[in-house]
């Protein structure tokens, strides 16, 4: 038969591959500064562009996008084309990939310091950024089903299987979630508002979880472990059954991060029962890595690589029990908004993700540049530091957690809060995050000596160049006898590419219909009244501070919080919330009825504590706010605002944007002369006021202040 | 079990070669076991379960059968809630029999201006009433240093403390707490002054008592009755009275409110 000859191209894995590393060490370090901004907030230094709430989203988007994001693109384009036997589809494209990649990064860094955020989590980038993001997946998307189609080897890999999953998978997650309505070039407004919005973000958020931190590296996983460990992979059944059980399973339970809110209680319980579900499919992708090793168990103890590989599963194992019962409604009263959840996206972060993504790199590295890797040494020290650095990060953080949610329930026998002052629960914790923060610290010194170590290995080899390939092109596909169905999936990669689609499309329909359709999950209620024009443009400092990173806007059913907060959340409190901000963490206290009841407090509280938090609050580990008592705001926007939220549903007058700025300043006036008369000189204008305006209102919805 | 042939697939991808091994036989349990579970759980829950509503009401003791969702788990107990704590529901209860706020009058007893109500309280709630305030008043009868007639009160029956020990504790609230608002030597910034004749809202214990537990949410004052105790409120207002009122401050805000001598 004839041989064709081909190349495969190994500079494209090499650039990705220094991508994965310089990002990496940027996301950690970037991780290190907000750990040491919790106990220390004078590492917010007191500028708007590092603080806590700003520099948080960066952090969480640089270690899912520029360091797994790279090392998934990196793994992918070195297995791939050896996988299937054929060069990339196209050189531009892997380019255009590359760049257009980094480009989005490099824009994540410029942008969310700034500011400029949708609020929602891990899908902070504003709608411009996020078309690019959209063109960019499927560029890569392109690139892949064009090297599949032309490959050289009948079926594919499981890897490969992952890969396609994990394309269109995210393709739809990802636009999905990002409907928005433009305001301006770097302002939007989510098409979705409160219950519906949060749904579809934890629906995004969740799966975000399963198909870019765990598809695509259960897919490396498959190459690069039975490569490091020589060994054939353990159980090709078990690859196709926790295959598609995982990806039909884990588009369900995204409602697990929504329990006890003001989800209706059936969501809740899919994303309860379907947590429960996949803890079999994803121990399934543990099984088959581990037992790989079979035979190869003494290997693991003189092979870094095997080490972060062994770990790197363990860590998915372990993080992934840890989900389901974080899932059970019980057990997620304990842990939701404290930082166990924390620990446990750290787990897999840096264990699961990251540990992987160190046993590639030190894997590819003499085989990219034909050389020794520099020192096996370094590699066994980089294994210690990250793996102590794992467990100093995670102790402390699920020590936090569980005492977390021990301060906020107590009551005294004459059934008062115990620790009725928020802060004094948050005084408890600054011991701990110091310790998370060492942890961070051993583990950003590791990647650092791995840098010098693949650095050293790069400079003593060269660049291989791209190998000479023979391999006898594809025969057309026919059903040959005994091929099982699964075979003959396996060699028509459109229909696993559709069916794919349809078992990752199910779960989001069928819980978005209802949702959306039956309006009994969103009981309207009357006297919530749409935010006015100074309040809507208060909601977008608060938005812009990125307040919702350690505030929630969700108080939950239980006695310990409307004893604390007053009382809890409705659904349809939230109908005109475009983006909704109930937040998933509370390192400050929850503020969803600040603007009532026993929480109220005087505009100048606000005032002053937004100055210096520590002058109202002493010990307080809040960033100070300065600059909003200083910038003017110049409401330019404010008509297009309105328009747009019309457009969305929320009901203003036609013609409304003519008035909007009058009763701006009528309400601006208002706190002014409110504050002036504690002493406070200021002007109509300032962010503060606006600010002042937005947190007054919130939770009067239902308790008329 | 799965059987382990390590049977090798005949066939490979760039020199992976994959055995066609059983799935191990625990895993297929555990599969099986984890869907059976949800099958179950997802009717029985929403047939005989709590749905978060009902469970919250029988968490505040104010559940009643089929107003919200169904239970089949009539002795249900929050997890929450120890054993004879006063949940919102009996606090209510109380108000009721006696015909007052229970912390009112409790503050009352503590005062010892109406040992009735706290011989009422006691007979009435014998185990609440041996658990609140730490025993503080767990006598009914004054003390002789307390039995003297309070000078600092006019018309009210409700009088400041003077011991050393609760003016202490009335102190560290006020420096923690009410310092923001009223300045630590009580001269006032965001919240009036309080060392002066002028009171907004009343200048006997009764009322002060009374504004600090229900504040004033529209003038920005917090109501503390679920922040503090009622000691602690007593403390503090005892504080203020006794300590506070009085003094000259560094930069005392201008009077507001009626004149009140007492």
């Amino acid at each position: 038969m004839e041989m064709e000859k081909f190349q495969y191209d190994n500079k494209i894995v090499r650039m990705f591959f220094w991508a994965t590393v310089i990002w990496g060490v940027t996301a950690f370090l970037v991780g290190l500064t907000i750990a040491l901004q919790l106990p220390a907030p004078a590492f917010n230094f007191g500028t708007s562009w590092l603080t806590f709430g700003r520099l948080r989203p960066l952090h969480t988007n640089a270690a899912i996008f520029a360091f797994v994001g790279n090392g998934i693109f990196m793994g992918y384009y070195y297995s791939a084309q050896r996988l299937l036997k054929a060069r990339n589809f196209s050189d531009v494209l892997s380019k255009i990939h590359f760049w257009g990649w980094q480009g989005i990064i490099v824009s994540a860094v410029l942008t969310l310091p700034a500011g400029l955020t949708s609020a929602k989590e891990y899908a902070e980038l504003e709608w411009p950024i996020d078309i690019l993001i959209a063109l960019i997946w499927v560029a890569w998307g392109v690139n892949m089903m064009g090297t599949i189609l032309k490959r050289r080897e009948k079926h594919l890999y499981v890897a490969i299987w992952f890969y396609i999953a994990t394309f269109v998978t995210v393709a739809m997650l990802h636009i999905v979630n990002s409907l928005a309505i433009p305001v301006s070039f770097w302002k939007s407004y989510s098409l979705y508002a409160g219950v519906q919005d949060a749904l579809v973000q934890w629906w995004y958020g969740h799966n975000a979880v399963a198909f870019f931190l765990t598809t695509p590296y259960l897919g490396l996983m498959y190459y690069f472990m039975p490569k490091a460990a020589q060994r054939p992979v353990y159980s090709y059944r078990l690859s196709i059954i926790h295959f598609w059980a995982l990806i039909f399973l884990y588009i369900w339970a995204g409602p697990h991060h929504l329990l006890y809110t003001s989800t209706p209680d059936w969501a809740q319980t899919l994303g309860t029962v379907f947590s429960i579900m996949l803890i079999a499919p994803s121990w399934g992708g543990m099984l088959n890595g581990l037992l790989t090793l079979r035979g190869a168990w003494d290997r693991v103890r003189q092979d870094p690589i095997l080490k972060f590989m062994v770990v790197a599963v363990s860590a998915y194992g372990m993080s992934t029990f840890e989900g389901p019962m974080m899932s059970l409604k019980n057990y997620n009263a304990i842990t939701h908004f404290t930082d166990y959840t924390i620990a446990h996206v750290h787990i897999g972060a840096l264990g699961w993700n990251g540990l992987l993504t160190f046993g590639m790199l030190y894997w590819l590295a003499p085989r990219l540049w034909n050389a020794k890797l520099y020192s096996v040494k370094l590699a066994n020290v980089h294994f210690w530091l990250a793996t102590l650095g794992i467990i100093f990060y995670v102790i402390p953080m699920y020590w936090t957690g569980i005492t977390q949610a021990l301060l906020w329930k107590q009551f005294t026998p004459e059934g008062m809060l115990v620790y009725p002052n928020f802060l004094e629960t948050v005084l408890q914790l600054v011991p701990m995050y110091w310790t998370r923060a060492f942890g961070g610290t051993l583990y950003l010194t590791g990647s650092l000596i791995m840098v010098y170590n693949l650095v050293k290995t790069a400079r003593s080899g060269a660049p291989i160049p791209d190998p000479e390939m023979e391999a006898a092109p594809l025969k057309p596909i026919v059903t040959e006898p005994g091929d099982h169905k699964h075979r003959w999936l396996e060699a028509r990669p459109m229909y696993l590419l559709g069916l794919a689609l349809v078992a990752v499309a199910i779960g989001g329909i069928v819980e978005f219909v209802p949702m959306f359709v039956v309006k009994s999950n969103v009981p309207t209620i009357s006297t919530v009244t749409p935010y006015s024009p100074l309040e809507l443009e208060g909601r977008d400092i608060y938005i812009k501070e990125g307040c919702f990173n350690c505030h929630s806007q969700m108080i939950r059913p239980f006695r310990s919080e409307t004893e604390r907060y007053g009382e809890y959340s409705k659904a349809g409190e939230f109908v005109y919330d475009h983006p909704f901000l109930w937040g998933s963490k509370r390192t400050g206290p929850d503020l969803h009825r600040e603007g009532v009841g026993k929480l109220k407090k005087p505009d100048a509280w606000h005032y002053n504590h937004m100055e210096n938090p520590r002058s109202m609050s002493p010990g307080s580990i809040m960033p100070v706010y300065p600059w909003l008592l200083e910038r003017s705001n110049d409401y330019d926007d404010l008509p297009k605002k309105i328009s747009v939220m019309r457009t969305l549903g929320v009901p203003y007058a036609e013609g409304y944007e003519e008035q909007a700025l009058d009763d701006l300043k009528k309400q601006a006036d208002g706190i002014v002369a409110n504050l002036k008369e504690s002493g406070i000189e200021t002007s109509w204008d300032k962010e503060i006021i606006a600010l002042i305006a937005y947190l007054q209102k919130l939770g009067t919805g239902i308790l008329p202040q | 079990m799965g059987k382990v042939t390590n049977e090798l697939i005949d066939h490979d991808y760039d020199g992976i070669q994959e055995y066609d091994n059983d799935l191990p036989g625990w895993w297929k349990a555990l599969f099986l076991i984890t869907i059976i579970i949800a099958i179950i759980y997802v009717p029985y829950y929403h047939t005989y379960g709590d749905l978060q509503e009902a469970e919250y009401q029988k968490e505040m003791g104010t559940y009643v059968e089929a107003s919200v969702g169904r239970s089949a788990f009539t002795a249900y107990s929050s997890p929450w809630a120890s054993d004879g704590e006063i949940t919102p529901a009996l606090r209510a209860e109380m108000d009721k029999i006696l015909d007052a706020p229970f912390d009112e009058q409790l503050m009352r007893a503590m005062a010892k201006a109406d040992p009735d109500q706290l011989a009422k309280l006691q007979a009435a709630f014998p185990d609440v009433i041996a658990a609140y305030g730490s025993g503080s008043i767990s006598s009914p009868d004054p003390t002789p240093a307390q039995k003297e007639e309070p000078a600092a009160t006019a018309s009210s029956g409700m009088a400041a403390l003077t011991d050393d020990a609760s003016l202490a504790a009335g102190k560290k609230v006020w420096d923690t707490q009410c310092f923001t608002c009223h300045l630590n030597d009580g001269g006032g910034s965001i919240g009036p002054n309080m060392t002066d004749d002028y009171w907004i809202h009343g200048g006997d214990m009764e009322s002060i008592v009374r504004i600090i537990k229900v504040g004033v949410p529209a003038k920005g004052m917090i109501p503390w009755e679920t922040t503090l105790t009622p000691d602690q409120i007593m403390q503090v207002a005892s504080y203020i009275k006794v300590k506070i009122h009085g003094t000259t401050p560094a930069v005392p805000k201008a009077p507001q409110g009626d004149l009140f001598e007492g």
